[in-house]
């Protein structure tokens, strides 16, 4: 899967390529709108990730002309300026997702498989890792055919971590993950870690596929 | 009083004045000239006197001009009462039994070889009717002035100071986000093109640091928010570090807080100083019961981790006109708040009614004002505060901006926080 980051920050942007590479993605970088603009035509991504403000134009510039050259691929907008006027106007245009900065780049990478997964007719409706297999459509979690009960809290947070697998996903990604909301307005990660020790539990053997690394980060390995 | 009401007022006290003051000064006047005039015609009588006296041949003559001039009185000439002047005098009528007055000129004349006075007179009854058509005149002359100014004053009104009226009905529904202009078109009145050009000067200008201070937030928040970007992606790809030990792990974990702590700051300031710089619209049909659900799904999951329960039972459905993304974190401040508060395996109760809003949880006692709860940064509750110290503060200016008034009260041992849709003073 081909992923073009179009951001001016140049370690953010590095950031980004660093995380998302070894995630069966192939990723290529633009700094500008003049260079975002020669790589689109070049070549077809499955998914575009657009910084707004750029130098010689705008995210929402190249947004509109890539909707007007009619190509079909995934677009999530990434803007420091959190304003809900942009990100209204950013959907308007075609964007599938807008994600404000600061964010997890497992967040991200989460956005961008689940944009992807979305566009491709092909796909499947399922998600699997090992003998774990989550139905997309249904909700429903198995573990080697066997059906396993989960609220929504915990299915949102099997998927996150799914969709990071062989990552470390810190707690606070976790936290905002799961409410859109900043972490730092939880008493402490205690709650996560409750979350974390339950799923496990209901997973089983499945379970011991979630490691919790030094009480900072879980990782599905 | 309006302007056009209180000049008015002016000129009809000075016109009523000038008025009153010359009904006395034509009367004056007009008066001297009637008798200036009676005395000519007097004197030119008394002229031909001297013709008459040689046209007499004796007494008995004399008697019969006397008798047959009533306005000639012919007597022996007495010092005393003799005036060279022409005087004005009141004289009995026999027959009406009253009182009028009469114009006298006394001339010399020797008649026979003896002195006497001739004396013409003249009635004067005509200057009571002459006093009277003054005031008459005048008086009509006022009421129509009075009517005159009436009727000028209603025409102004509807016409000459429509566009001024025009320009304050602008002025007050003006909204610095909507665009709007004043008309074009040349005015006929001066001083109101003038007013015109300096409110059109004015709102451009308004318009401009609008637009500056907007970009500038905005500026400010991507300055300031790409740095703490670049640093979280960091420690992203840190932690995916295999060989990392305890205690790296653990001070990645405290930077991976205080930067959260730094970028909420951040947020929450620039949305704070948007809010007071009115950057947001109130035209959203507001799903009350919709919202409510939403963020209490968002947020199950923290509750849960602490055995909570959200109870909010289904209302009738409530409308009301606002902004979304405004009440949404209004909503989503409050219910934080309430879980953040409550103790473990407690229950936090949200009522929604038409009236308005309350989210009731358990929890020990505040020991501050309710003014410092809803202040920035007062830093009141527990040392171990998670918070910013803006979250209330926020939820104050969202439900102001409302028009909404938010309150707080402590009863049976539980917080009370309410948002009162009612109390709307304007949207």
């Amino acid at each position: 899967m081909k992923v073009l980051i179009v951001e001016d920050e140049i370690e953010l942007a590095h950031s980004m390529l660093k995380y998302l590479q070894n995630q069966d993605y192939s990723c290529e970088l633009a700094f500008d709108v003049e260079e975002a603009q020669e790589k689109m035509a070049l070549s077809n991504y499955d998914c575009i990730i657009l910084d707004i403000m750029l130098p010689f134009g705008s995210g929402l510039g190249l947004l509109q002309s890539l909707k007007n050259s009619g190509k079909e691929n995934g677009v999530i907008i990434i803007s420091a300026k959190n304003s809900s006027d942009d990100k209204t106007r950013s959907l308007n245009l075609g964007a599938d997702d807008y994600l404000a900065k600061p964010f997890h780049l497992a967040e991200l990478s989460a956005r961008i498989q689940s944009i992807i997964r979305k566009r491709n007719v092909n796909s499947s409706n399922s998600i699997h890792y090992k003998n774990l297999n989550v139905n997309l459509q249904s909700k429903e979690v198995t573990v080697a055919g066997k059906e396993i009960e989960t609220t929504n809290t915990e299915y949102s947070l099997l998927m996150f971590l799914l969709l990071n697998k062989n990552k470390v996903v810190s707690k606070n990604a976790i936290a905002e993950n799961l409410s859109g909301q900043s972490a730092l307005y939880f008493d402490n990660f205690d709650i996560i870690h409750s979350h974390i020790k339950n799923l496990k539990k209901k997973l089983g053997t499945a379970g011991d596929y979630i490691q919790i690394i030094y009480n900072t980060g879980y990782n599905l390995n | 009083m309006k302007l056009l009401t209180y000049t008015s007022k002016q000129y009809l006290w000075l016109s009523a004045l000038l008025i009153v003051l010359s009904i006395p000064a034509f009367y004056f006047v007009v008066n001297s000239l009637f008798l200036n005039a009676t005395d000519q015609a007097l004197e030119s009588q008394a002229v031909l006197v001297p013709k008459y006296i040689n046209e007499i041949k004796n007494p008995a003559e004399l008697d019969l001009w006397r008798k047959l001039d009533k306005n000639v009185e012919i007597a022996i000439f007495d010092k005393n009462h003799f005036k060279a002047a022409p005087f004005t005098s009141e004289i009995m009528n026999p027959e009406t039994k009253d009182f009028q007055s009469y114009r006298f000129l006394q001339k010399k004349a020797e008649i026979f070889g003896i002195k006497h006075t001739i004396t013409f007179k003249v009635s004067l009854v005509e200057k009571k009717q002459l006093l009277k058509s003054i005031l008459i005149v005048q008086i009509s002359l006022l009421l129509l002035i009075f009517v005159g100014f009436l009727i000028i004053n209603r025409v102004i009104s509807n016409k000459v100071w429509a566009p001024f009226h025009q320009i304050v009905a602008f002025l007050k529904d003006y909204d610095l986000a909507k665009e709007k202009e004043l008309t074009e078109e040349e005015l006929e009145i001066d001083e109101f093109n003038d007013l015109k050009f300096a409110i059109k000067n004015l709102t451009e200008r308004t318009k401009t640091s609008y637009q500056l201070q907007k970009e500038f937030t905005e500026n400010a928040a991507h300055e300031l928010q790409t740095p703490v970007a670049i640093v979280k992606s960091k420690l992203d790809l840190m932690l995916q570090d295999k060989d990392l030990s305890n205690n790296q792990s653990v001070l990645i974990d405290q930077i991976y807080y205080v930067l959260q702590k730094l970028s909420d700051l951040n947020k929450n300031l620039l949305f704070l100083s948007k809010l007071e710089n009115q950057q947001f619209q109130f035209e959203d049909n507001i799903d009350g019961v919709a919202t409510v659900s939403t963020v209490i799904e968002s947020l199950n999951f923290f509750a849960e981790g602490k055995y909570q329960q959200l109870l909010f039972p289904r209302p009738e459905p409530v409308f009301f006109e606002g902004n979304q993304s405004l009440f949404d974190q209004l909503v989503q401040n409050l219910m934080i708040n309430a879980i953040q508060y409550s103790p473990k395996g407690s229950i936090v109760n949200v009522l929604l009614t038409d009236e308005s809003l309350t989210f009731i949880n358990e929890g020990p006692e505040l020991g501050f004002s309710e003014e410092k709860l809803f202040s920035r940064f007062s830093k009141t509750v527990e040392k171990d505060q998670k918070g910013n110290g803006l979250g209330l503060a926020i939820c104050k200016k969202i439900a102001q901006v409302h028009g909404f008034e938010i309150s707080y009260d402590y009863q049976n041992a539980k917080h009370h926080f309410s948002v009162n849709f009612k109390q709307k003073t304007e949207a």
